[in-house]
C-alpha cells in the first residue's frame, strides 16, 4: 500500500488519498474508483477519461488535508480515510464482461465494509454497479433503494443502434436486476422524454422529481422527501448522480449540451442532504473533459461534489469585520 | 443478406436540418417549411468574425436532437418544460435547400443572391426558415419586407430598424446604444421589450405582449440573433453579452411564439461555432429553430395529442 501523497503530488491519486488494493481497505473507508467506460452514449464519447480529469481536478483540494473550513456554507469539512482503489479492469470492446467485473468489483468493495464511490465513465456503467450493490444489501437482509440525480429518465428499452445496454437504459437495467420499482426515485428531469417513459411514470405512479418541482419546492426538501419515499436505510440506498442533470453553463462537461437544470450550488446542497446520513454507495458519471479542454470546470466541480458527501461537516461562527 | 439502410447515430451525416429531405425549389409546397443556410461573415467591425460555418454546425447540432425522437419508442417525445409532444413526422413538411449559392467574400451578391432564392420560396407558398450568417443579413428574409401585412417578432439584443408602422416587436434588448436610437424605441409605434423586462416579467409574460402587438398582422415572420443569450450559456456568437437572457427562456418563447403566431418564416442567425468549442451555441440555435418550427413539422402527425 503507498502511503499518502501530500507530499508526493505527482501520484495523482482522488484528494491525494493512498493508493491500494481491495484488501488494504477497512470498514468505514471510503474506497474510490473509476470507470473508464464511454461507448454507451450516443453523443460525444470522452466519459472515460473523466476518473483522470476528476483525479487531476482534485489535487487543488488535496493540499488542504486533512481539513479545511469552506466560507460559502460556513462550515469545516474533515478528510475521512479514504482509499484510491485506481480504475476498475474493464473490457472497453465487451460489454457483458464489463457488467460483470463492476458487478463483482463493488461486492468485494462492500465486503470490506467500505464505501464505494465511483467515478464514470457514461451512465450505464451505473446499471452493474447498482446490481452489485443491490446483490449485496440483499445477502444482508436489506431491501436495496436506488437514486439517481439525472436529466433523463434513463427507462429506455432496447436502443435501435446502441442495443439494450446503453445509457438512456440505466435505470431499466437497474430495476430488472433487484430493485423495486417503489424504492427508485428520478431526481432533476428536465428536457425532451420519450413519451413511453413519461407514461410509465404516471401508470405505476414513479418517484420522479422534475427540475419544475425541484424549483417550485426546494432543492433540500425535496431530496428530504425523495428519501422518505424510497424508505430503505441510508446505508442500504444507491446514488447515482449523471452530470447532465446541471445546467452546461456551470459544467458543459458531458456527452451532449443541456440548456436547462440543476445550478452547481442547487446539486451541491443536494449532496449537503446525502451527507447528513450518509448513503451505501455513490457514483458521479458522465464527466467529459473534452467538450471545453483549456477548462476544468467539471473536473474541479466533480471532485468537490465527492469531497462535499464524503467530508464530515461541523458548523463554524465566521468572524464578521465588526467581530 | 440485403443492405438496408437503417436508422443512423447523431454524428453520422451528411446533414440536413433535422435529417429531413434534401429538395429544391421545384420540390416545395405550399405550407412547407424551406430550410437555407447563408454561407457569410460579419462585415461590422466591432463584431468577432466567424458566422460563414453556422448554418453548417446548426445542421450539425440538429442531428442530436432528431436522432432522439428516431431512437425512442413511437419516435416521439414529450417535452417536460412545456408538455409539448414532439414526433417524427410520416410525411415531411420541411426540405432542406442546401446553402444559398453566393460568393461570402462579396456582402451585396449575398443580399441579392438571398433576396433571389427567399422570393421564389415565398411564391410556392412555402415558409423560409434560414440559419447561419450574420444578423445584419436575417432581414432579407423578413416576409415583412415582402408582403405589406406582414409582421416581425425579432429575438435579438440590438434595437433594429426604426419601425414607423408598428409592425415589429423586438425582445430581448440589452447593452448600450446611441442615445437617439434609444429614443426612437421608445416612440409608441415601436415595441421593445428588453432583457431586463424578461428577468422581471419572466419569459412567457413577454412572449404574450409580443404576440399581442402583432396581432394584427396576417402572417408574422420570427428572427433569433444568437446574441441575445448571455454568453455563460453561448458564447459562440459574433458580439456575445454579459446581460442577457438564459436558454431556457429563448426556448420557452420561442415555444409561446409558434404556437401563437401564423408563421411567416423564421431566421436564426449569428452562430460563430469557432467561437465556442463546447458546441453549445449552435446546438442552441438549432433548438431554437425546432422550436419555432414545431406546430409545422413535428407535431403534425395524426394521433399525437
Amino acid at each position: 500500500m503507498t502511503t499518502p501523497a501530500r507530499d508526493r503530488p505527482g501520484l495523482g491519486t482522488l484528494f491525494a488519498s493512498p493508493q491500494g488494493l481491495v484488501e488494504d481497505l477497512r470498514p468505514g473507508d471510503y474506497a474510490f474508483f473509476g470507470v473508464p467506460y464511454d461507448l454507451s452514449s450516443p453523443g460525444l464519447l470522452g466519459a472515460r477519461h473523466g476518473p483522470a480529469a476528476c483525479r487531476d481536478g482534485s489535487g487543488y483540494y488535496a493540499v488542504f488535508r486533512p481539513s479545511f473550513e469552506e466560507i460559502t456554507t460556513a462550515r469545516k469539512l474533515d478528510f475521512p480515510l479514504a482509499i484510491d482503489l485506481g480504475d476498475a479492469p474493464i473490457r472497453p470492446l465487451d460489454w457483458s464482461t464489463t457488467d460483470a467485473i463492476l458487478h463483482e468489483y463493488i461486492r468485494s468493495v462492500l465486503s470490506a465494509g467500505a464505501v464505494p464511490v465511483a467515478i464514470g465513465g457514461d451512465h450505464l456503467v451505473t446499471a452493474p454497479l447498482a446490481a452489485g450493490f443491490g446483490a449485496h444489501v440483499r445477502e444482508r437482509g436489506g431491501e436495496p433503494a436506488y437514486v439517481q440525480f439525472s436529466r433523463r429518465l434513463d427507462l429506455g428499452g432496447e436502443h435501435p443502434i446502441l442495443g439494450q445496454a446503453w445509457r438512456g437504459a440505466t435505470a431499466t437495467l437497474v430495476g430488472g436486476r433487484g430493485f423495486d420499482a417503489g424504492r427508485m426515485a428520478w431526481v432533476g428531469v428536465n428536457g425532451y422524454l420519450p413519451t413511453d417513459e413519461w407514461a410509465r411514470v404516471k401508470d405505476e405512479s414513479l418517484n420522479v422529481v422534475t427540475l419544475e418541482e425541484l424549483r417550485r419546492d426546494g432543492v433540500g426538501d425535496s431530496v428530504r422527501r425523495v428519501l422518505e419515499a424510497v424508505g430503505a436505510a441510508p446505508r442500504d440506498t444507491y446514488v447515482s448522480v449523471d452530470l447532465d442533470v446541471l445546467d452546461g453553463a456551470y459544467v458543459p462537461h458531458t456527452d451532449e449540451p443541456t440548456f436547462d437544470g440543476l445550478t452547481n450550488v442547487e446539486l451541491l446542497s443536494a449532496i449537503d442532504v446525502l451527507n447528513e446520513t450518509g448513503v451505501g454507495a455513490f457514483d458521479v458519471t458522465g464527466l467529459n473533459p473534452h467538450p471545453e479542454p483549456s477548462a476544468i470546470t467539471g473536473a474541479r466541480f466533480t471532485a468537490w461534489l465527492i469531497l462535499r458527501f464524503i467530508c464530515r461537516q461541523s458548523p463554524i461562527e465566521l468572524e464578521t469585520a465588526d467581530g | 443478406m440485403t443492405y438496408e439502410r437503417g436508422l443512423l447515430p447523431p454524428f453520422a451525416g451528411p446533414p440536413t436540418f433535422a435529417r429531413c429531405p434534401r429538395g429544391k425549389l421545384g420540390d416545395l409546397r405550399e405550407g412547407m417549411v424551406a430550410v437555407f443556410g447563408v454561407v457569410a461573415d460579419t462585415i461590422d467591425e466591432r463584431k468577432r468574425p466567424g458566422t460563414a460555418p453556422g448554418a453548417a454546425a446548426i445542421r450539425h447540432a440538429s442531428m442530436q436532437f432528431i436522432s432522439h425522437i428516431e431512437a425512442a419508442p413511437g419516435r416521439r417525445v414529450r417535452d417536460t418544460m412545456t408538455g409539448n409532444l414532439l414526433s417524427l413526422p410520416d410525411r415531411w413538411d420541411m426540405l432542406d435547400l442546401g446553402d444559398v449559392e453566393s460568393n461570402a467574400s462579396e456582402p451585396p451578391d449575398i443580399a441579392s443572391d438571398l433576396d433571389a432564392l427567399t422570393r421564389p420560396v415565398l411564391e410556392a407558398g412555402a415558409i423560409p426558415l434560414m440559419l447561419g450568417g450574420p444578423a445584419s443579413l436575417s432581414y432579407l428574409t423578413n416576409v415583412g419586407a415582402y408582403e405589406e401585412d406582414g409582421g416581425l417578432v425579432r429575438l435579438s439584443p440590438t434595437l433594429g430598424a426604426y419601425d414607423e408602422q408598428g409592425r415589429s416587436a423586438t425582445i430581448g434588448t440589452m447593452g448600450f446604444a446611441l442615445q437617439a436610437w434609444f429614443r426612437q424605441a421608445q416612440e409608441p409605434s415601436v415595441k421593445m421589450l428588453t432583457a431586463e423586462d424578461v428577468r422581471r416579467r419572466g419569459a412567457l409574460q413577454v412572449a404574450r405582449e409580443a404576440i399581442d402587438w402583432v396581432s394584427g398582422m396576417r402572417r408574422v415572420h420570427v428572427a433569433v440573433d444568437m446574441g441575445l443569450i448571455d454568453l455563460a450559456y453561448s458564447a459562440g456568437t459574433p458580439l456575445p453579452g454579459v446581460t442577457g437572457i438564459t436558454p431556457r427562456d429563448l426556448l420557452t418563447m420561442c415555444a409561446e411564439i409558434a404556437r401563437s403566431v401564423p408563421l411567416a418564416g423564421v431566421t436564426v442567425c449569428a452562430v460563430a461555432p469557432a467561437l465556442d468549442r463546447r458546441g453549445r451555441s449552435e446546438a442552441l440555435a438549432a433548438r431554437a429553430a425546432i422550436e419555432l418550427i414545431a406546430p409545422l413539422v413535428f407535431e403534425g402527425r395524426e394521433g399525437v395529442t
